[in-house]
């Protein structure tokens, strides 16, 4: 009802006013197989003689599922949506006075949620530097969850102030502080936080130190199976940032960041027991400290270096072993970039990092855990002429998981990984940009403790893609994009042979050739169809009876994609855009598949 | 010049705080116990075996191997009055999950966890880089095994997978949406949630 109310005085508002600023309204829908989704949102702010008094916002988001998802068969909705306007009555340099009125409502089947509000806002500016905000509030709010219905009035009070001073050319000072106190029978709130910053910015160097504290107590209703029942949470959250850059030498900068952490929950829980599951619901407290220190340094004008350490580490608390774990990373980086020459750079890479966790009984739960990565990566770039251009990338990948514990310690793997990908582009015609790309792919798994011994679980996977991309400009308003893709996999058991060695179990190769073209008949119009074709086969590796490697088709799969976009854009302030896709799929071996898709969207600015 | 000394002052303090090698782990004892399932995810339905494999065996590892490093997880509601979020980070998941690992590793035998998955009438979409798979799942726990009146709670839901092929990691869990099957009942997010 509220919401009606809102429109129509919005509406009203909106016949007296002729001129508006920053006004936007989108409109969003989209179906996707099962799902329909609306959403639309509505910001209006219109002139009244010489300033802008009244701000209407509204925000919807409704989704429906079909009926054919859930084994009950039925329609599944969920909506929510925000309204709100605020009436500023008096304006000044030092003072402005303002109603405001909120609605939030949001519905899932049996569950609802509505939550009114209607207050006066008062802004106090005593000083350039201080801003004071309080704002009063009378709420209503009414929930309904399966026929446990609470309904509640009363006050909520928020205050905020601020400070800010600039303490000379290059201090500055910010000093916050926020109280939020929601007095409703049953589940009140108090929120308190604070802030304070100190930066100091140079030419050279430059400096930020932060603090950041809340405190909040909250009840609220707590679902737990078939009941209901209250708890209140005492929320103490404090923080601390530093951060500093400064240049010891010439070319050379020190980059040093560091934070620190601290959380701690209470909980009391009224009502039936057992309205917490797991650990939630526990009390516990967690705290973290970082810092990352970062080198850069440039050598003559061509090169540039740059490393970093970086440590974390994190303790939670639950008072109990269970949940209760620290966990540490180290981290370390080198990276070198060159620029010989205009037309070559090349850059290389190397990372190493360790996470050890820990547990607080190692041995009751296993869980003590590392896990090393390195990484080392390098390519380069070669410009032959303004046409012409090669670019390869390379990379190798280790990453190493062990658990400490002999009950899990089986577990205990490597995974590698080697990238290599060339890519050229040639662009030989203005109109022409021809781009072909390839991946070289190799994943190799195995275990610590199985490395020599002819395991399933070691293995190793290939894969080769090349990528053929055509850019055709046929005209201003035209323009084809057809592609080529082909890709190549095999997979098999990885065996230790004093080298490793491979025993194919499958392969598959997959053909997808595309074409795109976009289309703009006017200015105000676009318009881009699409077709794919995909058909990838596999293949297995299969023993016969006399002992023979047989390679036997396993799936032809085989899938055409349509689709069309279209947007009208009449001016900069307006857009709307429709597309639908259709997908036909079929496979030897799975069942065939049909599916369309379609999206439409509106905006508009008003000015 | 003071203020580059005191800046190097400030760095040095802050890096004896503490630190820790990026080079190496520690040793860890022989296996005693049976070995894990994780197979190399070839194709997008194998992230689910393994993500199945890795809640009924409760190995961490594996189920952080079968997660995308830009994971989210969606929900539709949570039923203990949580947060007004819609869903969670990786960083997040893996610390709750890794957390009702050890909880139910933990029981030695006093509670058990079995996860099963079943494909719905609504096909799964498979594409060349992107797959979205859709399950009903049934999670059931059962607490206090050993004693007089064990605790049996069946979570239930139907669950959209999103999975992509990474450069790196072959398949991978992008984003998951979870949704209740009925609104009273108790879903995989409720259950998660219980160890955030």
């Amino acid at each position: 009802m509220l919401r009606i109310i809102l429109v129509i005085l919005s509406l009203f508002a909106m016949s007296i006013t002729s001129v508006a600023i920053a006004q936007e309204l989108y409109f969003d829908f989209s179906q996707n197989r099962e799902t329909y989704s609306w959403d639309d949102s509505l910001v209006w702010q219109p002139q009244v003689g010489n300033s802008y008094p009244i701000l209407f916002s509204n925000k919807s988001t409704t989704t429906l599922i079909k009926e054919t998802v859930f084994p009950d068969r039925s329609d599944r909705w969920q909506e929510s949506y925000r309204s709100s306007l605020r009436w500023n009555w008096t304006e000044g340099p030092k003072l402005t006075l303002s109603s405001v009125i909120q609605n939030d409502y949001s519905s899932f089947e049996e569950r609802t949620v509505v939550d009114n509000s209607a207050g006066i806002t008062a802004l106090f500016r005593p000083a350039a530097a201080l801003v004071i905000s309080n704002t009063g509030l009378f709420v209503t709010t009414a929930r309904n969850n399966f026929g446990s219905k609470h309904r509640a009035s009363g006050y909520r009070n928020i205050l905020t102030a601020g400070f800010s001073r600039r303490l000379s050319d290059s201090d500055n000072l910010r000093v916050s502080f926020g109280q939020d106190a929601r007095l409703v029978p049953d589940i009140p709130v108090y929120d308190f936080d604070a802030s304070s910053s100190f930066s100091r910015l140079t030419r050279e160097d430059s400096l930020r130190i932060s603090a950041t504290g809340e405190l909040q107590v909250r009840r609220y209703f707590t679902t737990s199976r078939s009941f209901e029942s209250i708890s209140r949470q005492v929320k103490t959250i404090s923080g601390a940032r530093f951060l500093a850059s400064f240049k010891p030498l010439a070319e050379t900068r020190i980059r040093v960041q560091s934070n620190l952490d601290y959380r701690r929950y209470r909980y009391e829980h009224f009502g039936r027991p057992g309205a917490s599951s797991g650990l939630l619901g526990l009390d516990n407290n967690s705290r973290a400290i970082d810092y990352k220190i970062t080198g850069t340094r440039n050598l003559l004008k061509r090169f540039a270096f740059d490393t970093h350490y970086m440590f974390r580490e994190t303790h939670e608390d639950y008072g109990a072993p269970t949940g209760s774990q620290r966990v540490r990373t180290g981290e370390w980086r080198a990276a070198l970039r060159a620029m010989p020459s205009m037309n070559d750079s090349l850059w290389v890479e190397a990372v190493f990092s360790a996470t050890s966790y820990f547990t607080e009984q190692t041995r009751s739960f296993f869980s003590d855990r590392d896990r090393l990565m390195q990484l080392y990566g390098c390519g380069f770039f070669h410009r032959f002429n303004s046409i012409l251009g090669l670019r390869v990338d390379g990379s190798f990948r280790d990453f190493h998981q062990t658990f400490v514990s002999g009950k899990l310690s089986a577990n205990n793997n490597h995974n590698r990984v080697y990238v290599v990908q060339p890519s050229v582009t040639w662009r030989p015609y203005t109109w022409l940009n021809i781009s072909n790309s390839f991946l070289l792919h190799a994943n190799y798994i195995w275990y610590d403790y199985e490395k020599k011994a002819d395991s399933d679980r070691n293995t190793l996977f290939r894969r080769a893609r090349w990528k053929s991309e055509y850019t055709i400009l046929l005209s201003r308003r035209l323009k084809f994009r057809p592609m080529y893709s082909y890709k190549f996999e095999d997979f098999g058991q990885l065996l230790w042979r004093d080298q490793w060695v491979q025993k194919t179990n499958w392969d598959r190769r997959t053909h997808l050739p595309s074409l795109e073209v976009t289309y703009r008949p006017v200015r105000s119009w676009r318009m881009n169809p699409g077709i794919s074709y995909e058909k990838r086969k596999s293949w297995e590796f299969v023993i016969d009876d006399s002992g023979v490697i047989n390679r036997v088709e396993k799936e032809t799969f085989e899938r055409t994609t349509m689709h069309l976009n279209i947007e009208y854009s009449p001016g900069p302030r307006t857009s709307i855009t429709a597309s639908a896709q259709r997908r036909v799929q079929t496979s030897s071996v799975f069942a065939d598949d049909k599916t369309n898709q379609f999206v439409i969207s509106v905006h508009r600015v008003f000015w | 010049m003071r203020k580059s000394i005191a800046n190097i002052f400030v760095l040095i303090a802050i890096s004896a705080l503490s630190c820790t090698s990026p080079f190496s782990a520690r040793e860890s004892e022989p296996p005693t116990e049976v070995l894990g399932t994780f197979i190399t995810p070839t194709e997008p339905e194998i992230v689910l075996v393994n993500l199945e494999a890795s809640y009924n065996e409760q190995i961490i590892t594996n189920y952080d191997a079968s997660l995308d490093s830009s994971f989210f997880f969606r929900y539709d509601f949570l039923q203990s009055g949580g947060d007004s979020d819609t869903g969670w980070s990786r960083l997040v998941d893996i610390g709750m999950t890794d957390k009702l690992f050890s909880f139910f590793r933990s029981g030695s035998g006093s509670l058990t966890m079995s996860l099963t998955m079943r494909e719905l009438d609504q096909p799964d979409y498979d594409g060349d880089t992107m797959a979205t798979l859709y399950r009903e799942y049934e999670l059931v726990t059962i607490t206090g095994v050993d004693t007089d009146e064990p605790d049996t709670v069946v979570y239930k839901g139907r669950a959209e997978f999103q999975i992509v092929e990474t450069g790196v990691n072959l398949w991978a869990l992008r984003k998951w949406t979870d949704r209740h099957l009925q609104s009273g009942d108790q879903s995989w997010a409720d259950f998660k949630y219980g160890y955030r």
